[in-house]
């Protein structure tokens, strides 16, 4: 019989695992703590089961209608790469113009400008469009937070 | 441990109906789930608005990704793991993910007390139903007092009756560790129990 009271490892090993050892077994039937220490754990989660479950004071809505393959997908960068795309052949191509050209001609060169501002134009698109892409997401949980509220 | 495939059929037909834009599927979804997610973001979050924030995301994001569920894991288990993880990274965020001081000391006073005290009450039943009254709220005040990992790790494996195995699919924590956990949360809880018969009633 084991004479030194019990482990917490080995009286949770009882309780919890329905493990049958002999020995400990016995050393509990004479001994009064490691028998209160047993019961104590076996009151305790016995009535854990009768505690009230958890309920939100609040209902989870189901998302918006939304077309699911945006919400799936993250959103196209094709048309954003395309015009960054046109953006820097404008520009290149204007910069190659400019440096294949007399001093004099280039006074009245126009392709510099045009890459220039076909460039600034892309750019300011880019721009405005990473906004709208990154925000949508964000407006979406918004608006679903927003109907959660009323 | 190679991933195990769980093709419920239920589970099936409502990620088919989900996959598809239903939305009484995710109405369904969430009548399935929301016990399950409750235990875990009252465990381990205190702000109540936040919890709404956290839940709203939770069932977004399983809405999102359930293209990328393989029937690994039951559905259930796979939101409570969203759930999980959508508080553990606001625990984190919030830098509340505080280590557990671990008391070891043992009151054998309290221990035959409270032993002593269901062994009386069990002959009178109303005094029986004063004590397991006491005993139920001393439980769910020491929950709370766990930190909100060991608490959410008791309500799944007692309340919910999760086995390891589910619980760290949820979790993430390998079977080792949750045992290990559970163990200490136990402890702690048994010990705040104790402690607060010592306090109101010796």
């Amino acid at each position: 019989m084991k004479n030194a009271h019990l482990l917490e490892e080995e009286i949770q090993a009882i309780v919890f695992e329905q493990k049958d050892f002999s020995a400990i077994n016995e050393h509990v039937q004479h001994c009064t703590r490691c028998k209160n220490s047993i019961e104590a754990y076996k009151l305790m989660f016995k009535n854990l089961d009768y505690l009230p479950a958890p309920m939100f004071d609040f209902q989870v809505q189901v998302p918006l209608q939304m077309d699911r393959q945006k919400i799936a997908r993250n959103p196209s960068y094709f048309p954003l790469l395309l015009l960054a795309v046109l953006g820097f052949v404008g520009l290149a191509f204007g910069v190659i113009g400019y440096l294949s050209k007399n001093r004099s001609e280039k006074l009245e060169s126009t392709g510099l400008s045009d890459g220039l501002v076909i460039c600034t134009a892309a750019i300011l698109l880019i721009g405005l469009l990473l906004d709208l892409a990154f925000g949508y997401e964000k407006k979406i949980k918004a608006l679903n937070r927003s109907i959660l509220q009323h | 441990m190679s991933p195990t495939t769980h093709y419920s059929l239920e589970d099936q037909e409502l990620v088919k109906r989900l996959l598809s834009g239903d939305n009484a599927a995710f109405a369904l979804l969430v009548k399935n789930t929301e016990g399950l997610v409750a235990q875990i973001v009252f465990k381990m979050v205190d702000r109540v608005e936040d919890r709404r924030d956290l839940v709203q995301d939770v069932y977004l994001n399983a809405y999102k990704y359930i293209k990328n569920f393989k029937f690994q894991s039951k559905l259930s288990t796979w939101v409570g793991s969203i759930a999980y993880h959508a508080c553990y990274n606001y625990l984190k965020k919030k830098k509340l993910l505080l280590p557990e001081k671990l008391s070891e000391d043992e009151n054998e006073d309290v221990l035959e007390t409270m032993a002593n005290r269901f062994i009386d009450y069990s002959s009178n039943e109303i005094m029986e139903h004063i004590f397991k009254k006491e005993l139920r709220s001393a439980l769910q005040i020491g929950i709370y007092q766990l930190s909100p990992i060991y608490a959410t790790l008791i309500a799944l494996y007692h309340y919910q009756e999760m086995s390891y195995q589910e619980i760290s699919e949820i979790t993430g924590l390998p079977e080792g560790t949750l045992k290990n956990y559970l163990f200490r949360a136990r402890k702690k809880l048994k010990d705040y129990v104790l402690l607060n018969y010592k306090k109101e009633d010796l």
